[in-house]
């Protein structure tokens, strides 16, 4: 096994880090109605009673019923949509906000990296902010003192040590704040996005020094849109939609579970002309059985069913590939190789096949327009068609294999220069 | 890590209910595991403070000064009557102006300090008193500021304070103590409730003119009552009997307010412990 890949001693005896049981928190969407009902739980409060724990006007579960458990040296990562509940879970576990029903046990040192440099003042220099933070984060005077000269190195501002972070790039700003937060060396880290800062060699380094936490038995719950960054640290990850624990499994699994849940929200459809329109869109394998799943390098084929209400002398059909993250990565029409498609009134089942499936692992969506001869022809059009899911080999993100999107057919030659 | 019992920290529904003597030695443990933090919030106050404006501490000074000055002229003008100050006036009403500005900076500084730091409220986990405390000290540093123009004063009038005046820390209790209680108490408050910062100096203002801090008030009838009700008045008619005559005004309703600001002070920490675990998302 590959070193970088599982880097996470897991500890399955030790008793665990962390403990989320039967987890849900609601919220308002109204301000106003929000702080009427915090009144209404004081007064029920002050009575004895529980604040209320099903949902009134205007709430919705932010999250709900969440459940998982994390043991020492292992990083879990959670993935998810905007408004998935990603936050408020990080945020009941440091410990900001309570939650609604449920039980959060925490073993040991908490370090919550929810915004880097929160607690930065502007005109302060370099290394009083390093004490104030440090302090904000939990490390007493003493354990700043010893860590100082590696906060500085770690953080590479250089001569800068002693001027008002005002006068600071964005980027030596970041990398001052995740120095300070990567030596609170607590037990439990929680991380939201903020490895998405900063420029690719501090990244590197910034998982590095994870990994390295995690060698030495430290946990962590990663909360990222960068699933890139998280394949790096851990095999395991989590997808939240609506407040739920969706799918839980590899990282490389989740990532698609999330494709596929971000690619039906893009769902379009928008029959702009009667004259034709899809009527049924299916995809099959290189045997010709129906399959919503792929493989890197196989044959897919599209079977489009397209209902005409007149004779279309010159059809075209648009086919376009979309990812999640990525939007459209290819388009193609009939009209290329100059076959004008001919189609009588009535239903037309027409296939179109991609041979050596370019894609690697994930979810994609199908994009299907049916045109006429001219640019405004356009007869029917819908995005997110049919999705399906390319299995293709394993990803490595540290340049030791395939890596991105696009499987490129490929060889190295070389030869010594005379 | 092994070896170490390791701390379990346990969130659950309205874990900080209760009224119980735990809740508070477990409130107590928590700030005093904050108290570094605290130093380093005021430290950094302080230097924010006489960094960005050069002067400062002279500002600190200028305001109570400033507002005494005007006062001593309505009272020699004859526009402002005011009698039984038991010391030369000026002495009397910058003592009363540089007590009250500490009560008013303080609540004013506190209520919004949890405001002030949404961003940290929101994002990092830490005890929040602490943001408050570091408000009240910031009315203190305010308070020290005006000290030696009040030594300047006592020297000037040639009028030695009492020995007594030593006590005077002690005759300030019932202030600070309804200070951080009303600071605790409106911070948590303001966060959902924004209205409490724009009311503040509206209630303030006129609380000035009912409590003896530029003038004396008449010590019959209605006045009497306000003044029993007062607890700064307290604190302040304490504080004036020990500077200068050396001998406690009423120590018994002193006493009773000290007591009553502490009660005010406990429950207003608990109520900023219930609330604070609801109010994160406001900020």
């Amino acid at each position: 096994m590959n070193a970088t890949q599982d880097a996470s001693q897991v500890r399955t005896s030790a008793p665990p880090v962390l403990r989320v049981e039967g987890l849900w928190k609601k919220y308002n969407r109204s301000l106003r109605q929000g702080v009427w009902n915090l009144g209404l739980d004081l007064a029920r409060g002050a009575v004895g009673m529980p604040a209320s724990d099903e949902l009134r006007a205007g709430e919705f579960w932010s999250l709900a019923d969440v459940n998982f458990e994390l043991r020492p040296g292992e990083c879990l990562g959670v993935i998810g949509a905007n408004g998935a509940g990603k936050s408020t879970l990080l945020k009941i576990l440091s410990g900001i906000v309570e939650p609604t029903r449920g039980r959060v046990e925490v073993r040991g040192r908490v370090g919550a990296l929810i915004e880097l440099g929160a607690g930065f003042h502007p005109d302060l220099t370099g290394r009083e902010n390093v004490y104030v933070n440090g302090a904000l984060l939990g490390l007493s005077r003493r354990e700043i003192d010893q860590r100082f000269d590696s906060i500085v190195a770690f953080a590479e501002i250089g001569d800068f040590l002693d001027t008002p972070v005002r006068f600071y790039s964005s980027g030596m700003h970041v990398r001052l704040a995740f120095a300070v937060a990567a030596h609170t060396e607590p037990d439990l880290l929680l991380i939201d996005e903020v490895l998405a800062v900063g420029d690719a060699r501090f990244r590197m380094r910034c998982l590095e020094h994870l990994r390295k936490r995690l060698e030495q038995g430290g946990s962590a719950v990663l909360v990222t849109h960068h699933v890139v960054d998280l394949d790096r640290l851990t095999q395991r990850a989590i997808v939240c939609d609506q407040g739920r624990i969706v799918y839980s499994g590899t990282v490389e699994a989740a990532r698609t579970h999330l494709e596929g849940l971000l690619l039906q929200t893009k769902q379009l459809s928008e029959p702009v002309s009667g004259k034709a329109k899809v009527v049924s869109a299916y995809l099959t394998d290189s045997l010709g059985r129906l399959s919503s799943v792929h493989q890197t390098g196989a044959s897919m084929t599209l079977c489009l069913g397209v209902l005409c209400e007149s004779r279309l002398e010159s059809a075209r059909i648009v086919v376009g590939i979309h990812s999640a993250h990525l939007g459209k990565l290819g388009a193609f029409s009939s009209a290329v190789d100059h076959t004008p498609l001919i189609l009588d009134a009535g239903e037309h089942k027409i296939r179109i096949t991609i041979e050596n499936m370019p894609l690697l692992s994930g979810a994609y969506a199908i994009e299907v327009s049916v045109c006429g001869p001219q640019l405004t022809d356009l007869y029917d059009h819908k995005v997110g068609l049919v999705t399906f899911e390319v299995q293709g080999p394993k990803r490595n993100s540290l340049g030791y294999g395939i890596n991105g999107t696009i499987a490129f057919a490929h060889r190295f030659d070389w030869e010594k220069q005379a | 890590m092994s070896g170490v019992p390791a701390t379990i920290r346990v969130y659950t529904p309205d874990r900080q209910r209760g009224l119980g003597i735990s809740a508070y030695a477990e409130m107590v443990r928590e700030l005093w595991g904050a108290r570094e933090l605290l130093a380093r919030f005021v430290w950094r106050d302080v230097r924010l403070r006489t960094r960005v404006a050069f002067l400062g501490l002279f500002w600190s000074m200028l305001q109570p000064l400033g507002m005494a000055a005007v006062f001593v002229y309505l009272r020699g003008s004859g526009l402002l009557r005011s009698t039984d100050e038991g010391a030369p006036y000026p002495l009397y009403v910058y003592l009363g102006i540089l007590h009250w500005n500490l009560f008013a900076n303080m609540i004013t500084h506190a209520s919004g300090s949890l405001v002030g730091a949404s961003n940290l409220v929101a994002k990092v986990a830490f005890p929040r008193e602490v943001l408050v405390l570091s408000g009240c000290a910031r009315a203190g540093f305010d308070w020290l500021c005006g000290l030696p123009a009040l030594i300047g004063l006592f020297i000037w009038y040639g009028y030695a304070p009492h020995a007594a005046i030593l006590l005077a820390p002690l005759a300030l209790l019932p202030l600070v103590l309804v200070g951080v209680g009303l600071g605790l108490l409106l911070s948590v408050v303001a966060l959902p409730v924004r209205d409490v910062i724009q009311a503040l100096p509206i209630v303030l203002l006129p609380c000035l003119f009912l409590t003896p801090v530029l003038y004396a008030l008449p010590d019959a009838g209605a006045w009497a009552l306000l003044d029993a009700l007062n607890p700064i008045a307290s604190a302040l008619n304490e504080l004036r009997a020990l500077a200068f005559a050396g001998a406690p005004h009423d120590p018994l309703r002193w006493a009773l307010w000290t007591l009553g600001a502490l009660l005010l002070l406990l429950a207003a920490w608990r109520f900023f412990r219930v609330l604070m675990t609801r109010v994160p998302e406001y900020a």
